[in-house]
């Protein structure tokens, strides 16, 4: 039984240290979350505005074309934007929004020229975006690649870390009063809120 | 000094993560569910009724009529108004009703999605703030307050109860390193791309 629960031990110890950096990105963008007001009354970003000149090759259609400016001209992190994103200014202009977790850029193609718009989200959001982007995220860059594992691991350890922490309470010290006060509060808490708001 | 600080941050990690162990397990789960649509069915169940209201109302005040004649509730958001038609939801985090409401005869459309528990492990997941008309969602936003507060607690005092002990110092530098590198290095590097 000790050894069984030294393992625990371990486990919850090692688990917890693997999802130190998400675990603390978590923690931060549900303090973020509870202070911040709703979306629309949040400052947007200002956005940076300027011209590349650019001609485009007359053989590609928009989905090509929006693509060969993602890959010249685009932040390194945007992603291909998918055919039924494609959109037109009212002018008749291909407008392209590139997506990513620092914000966005917008891209109109004119005949002569690309003007970009670009708005940079602060660094609260960009760790609200970034916790968010998981596996169901494919990206082509290897940075987001890299992220979106880390997040996964860090999600699972973060259920293993309860889960063995929920044990190591059970086997050693569950007579502790305060934790067991803790932990029908929590329970209670959790169970009000889900039966009031479902 | 550490003989005393060891107990006390002790308990208070252990409490701190009691306290949280449900919401932490809901996180945890629902984040799964977003990351692998397939494993779970998250859709709501959506039933479609009518009802009467008075005519000519605002849709604050048809909103109104539908939250003290009907019981519904939640917050009223995503209003549209075009052709004497104004639409608008009553939005919880486990039943969002979409209402269509004709100013000029009254009657009222409504659509009913009620999610079920992996659809509201989502719900609560994105749920936050404290700027919501219905008071239990602003209840439920200072849990999450209190709980992501807790998790930083836990953060920083597991990583001293861990650092005081020898026998898992060594692997444990190993862990904390991949995760400052994969992931501290990994947030930097998207940041500054």
């Amino acid at each position: 039984m000790n050894l069984m629960r030294a393992l625990i031990q371990q486990v919850h110890i090692y688990l917890s240290l693997l999802s130190f950096s998400s675990l603390c990105v978590f923690g931060v963008i549900g303090v973020y979350a509870t202070m911040a007001p709703k979306w629309e009354e949040r400052a947007q970003p200002a956005a940076k505005r300027w011209d590349v000149p650019f001609v485009a090759p007359k053989d590609l259609d928009d989905a090509a074309l929006g693509e060969k400016i993602r890959k010249e001209f685009a932040p390194a992190l945007a992603n291909p934007i998918a055919k039924q994103f494609l959109r037109h200014t009212a002018d008749g202009k291909l407008l392209l929004d590139f997506y990513q977790v620092n914000g966005l850029t917008r891209v109109v193609v004119h005949d002569d020229k690309l003007s970009f718009e670009e708005s940079r989200i602060d660094v609260l959001e960009f760790l609200n975006r970034i916790h968010a982007t998981t596996t169901r995220n494919p990206s082509p860059d290897w940075r987001v690649r890299a992220w979106v594992w880390y997040n996964e691991l860090a999600v699972w350890s973060l259920l293993g870390m309860a889960l063995t922490g929920i044990l190591l309470w059970w086997t050693l010290r569950l007579t502790h009063k305060g934790a067991l006060v803790a932990a029908v509060l929590g329970t209670a808490a959790f169970l009000a809120i889900y039966w009031r708001l479902q | 000094m550490k003989r005393k600080l060891y107990p006390i941050l002790r308990d208070v990690h252990l409490t701190a993560g009691l306290f949280s162990m449900l919401f932490v397990v809901m996180y945890g789960w629902s984040s799964l569910q977003f990351a692998h649509p397939t494993w779970a069915d998250t859709k709501p169940v959506s039933v479609e009724w009518k009802t009467q209201l008075a005519a000519g109302l605002a849709p604050r005040d048809a909103a109104l009529a539908l939250r003290t004649g009907l019981q519904l509730q939640g917050d009223l958001a995503q209003i549209r108004q075009k052709d004497g038609v104004t639409q608008f939801r009553l939005v919880k985090p486990g039943v969002v009703h979409d209402v269509r409401y004709e100013e000029a005869t009254g009657a009222a459309q409504l659509k009913t999605n009620r999610w079920g528990f992996a659809g509201m492990m989502n719900r609560l997941h994105t749920a936050a703030g404290l700027w919501h008309e219905d008071s239990w969602v602003n209840v439920y936003g200072w849990l999450v307050g209190i709980v992501s507060f807790g998790l930083l607690l836990l953060g920083g005092t597991g990583l001293y109860l861990w650092f005081v002990r020898k026998k898992e110092r060594k692997l444990g530098i190993v862990m904390l390193a991949i995760s400052l590198v994969w992931g501290l290095g990994t947030m930097v590097a998207m940041r500054v791309a």
